[in-house]
């Protein structure tokens, strides 16, 4: 779903900080304990689109690493709609899982 | 206010793009070298590392690609692609190009002309005609004849009261015969110009089947190939409509020589004609174009 990979990537900026496509693309590996089968490029078309919406803002910078790469961080309005997706993603939660509850 | 940014941010892509392309590679080139550090930290080597790091990264040209349609507006970018393309095809099959040109154009030019001066000539309204027989002058007998009329009806209007010699003078043509005789030839010009834009782009596509079926193989869609067909024959029919309305106007310039009372330039039967012109060019296109957009790649392909 194209609104799951937007809210993990906001959520890890948001607790991360600025940071670059890989490192966003590892960071969700790990919180998702790879549940998350993720081509890590797709996050770059994804990343974009945040931009164009302006939620993320990005720079050049140099890695930890001495690398030169492209950061990427949260904007003002970027936080805000995390409270909104969120908000979205646990009634959805909520739905389905009244759904999924073994009787009812 | 987001969607002003994205369609600022989309709108302008088009003119960026080499330098945006140059950019997403640096990007892409940083992740991969990132990923293979971390891999060579973790024991690989070299080969290894960047075997991992290329396969965790997915397909890079699909990735590309996406990044570059969620860049652009697609539309827009594929419109001009189209654009440049069809000038390329125009320079590389001038025989196309030029025989629309020079079916259109004749066809565009006697087609303004001749209905520029049909509708000066034959396009008055309905008329009824009295013949009255008196004896006194006319002079005297004008605002009577008009008395009478309007006793019955007062809202008829009475354009002409003629003498009944002016009246046989000015009706020595038979305008409507002409008019419809000349409106005729237009509209036959106007069919065989069709006729040749048709042909000619038929054709065309019926020669490029195989390139239709490589292109719905690589997952164009049917409505791109379709728009790809009309934008390609939209250049010659929209350059021989020029020379034809140039044709027209010299055209006209003659008839004005011979006949009374011509306009220089009507501007109802000029656009008339265009219209109509265009409308029947898009028609006689589509035909052709949809056919290319149902070409079926499993056999075009497998045909040598």
């Amino acid at each position: 779903m194209q609104g799951t990979l937007d809210l993990m990537m906001l959520k890890t900026l948001e607790s991360m900080g600025r940071l670059h496509g890989y490192g966003i693309a590892r960071r969700i590996e790990q919180v998702s304990a790879n549940t998350v089968s993720l081509n890590q490029g797709t996050i770059y078309p994804a990343l974009l689109r945040l931009e164009q919406r302006g939620w993320v803002k990005s720079e050049w910078g140099v890695s930890e690493t001495g690398r030169r790469a492209k950061f990427y961080s949260l904007t003002r309005s970027g936080r805000k709609q995390i409270g909104r997706q969120t908000e979205n993603w646990e009634r959805i939660a909520a739905t389905m899982a009244r759904f999924l509850a073994p009787s009812n | 206010m987001d969607w002003i940014r994205i369609l600022f941010s989309r709108g302008l892509s088009p003119f960026r793009g080499k330098r945006l392309d140059a950019d997403l590679d640096k990007e892409l080139r940083a992740h991969l070298d990132l990923a293979i550090e971390e891999n060579l930290r973790r024991g690989m080597n070299e080969a290894q590392a960047r075997t991992a790091a290329l396969r965790s990264f997915g397909g890079l040209t699909q990735i590309r690609e996406s990044y570059r349609a969620q860049r652009g507006l697609p539309s827009l970018e594929q419109i001009a692609r189209d654009i440049r393309y069809a000038f390329r095809q125009l320079r590389k099959s001038p025989g196309f190009a030029l025989t629309a040109i020079l079916s259109l154009a004749p066809g565009i030019g006697a087609a303004t002309s001749v209905f520029s001066v049909v509708n000066a000539g034959a396009y008055t309204p309905l008329t009824l005609s009295l013949l009255v027989r008196s004896s006194q002058p006319s002079d005297a007998l004008i605002p009577e004849m008009r008395r009478a009329v309007w006793r019955i009806d007062p809202q008829v209007a009475i354009p002409a009261l003629k003498s009944m010699d002016e009246q046989v003078g000015d009706s020595v043509g038979s305008d409507t015969f002409q008019a419809m005789l000349l409106s005729g030839f237009g509209a036959s010009a106007l069919l065989l110009a069709l006729l040749g834009v048709y042909g000619v782009l038929a054709y065309s596509v019926s020669l490029r089947r195989q390139e239709f079926g490589i292109r719905i193989a690589l997952g164009s869609r049917r409505s791109a190939l379709v728009g790809l067909v009309l934008r390609q024959a939209a250049y010659p029919v929209l350059l021989g409509t020029g020379f034809g309305l140039a044709m027209g106007l010299l055209a006209l310039r003659w008839i004005r020589s011979l006949l009374y009372q011509t306009p220089v330039m009507d501007p109802l039967a000029l656009g008339g004609s265009v219209l109509l012109l265009l409308v029947a060019a898009t028609i006689a296109a589509i035909v052709p174009a949809r056919r290319a957009a149902s070409t079926d790649p499993m056999r075009v392909l497998r045909m040598e």
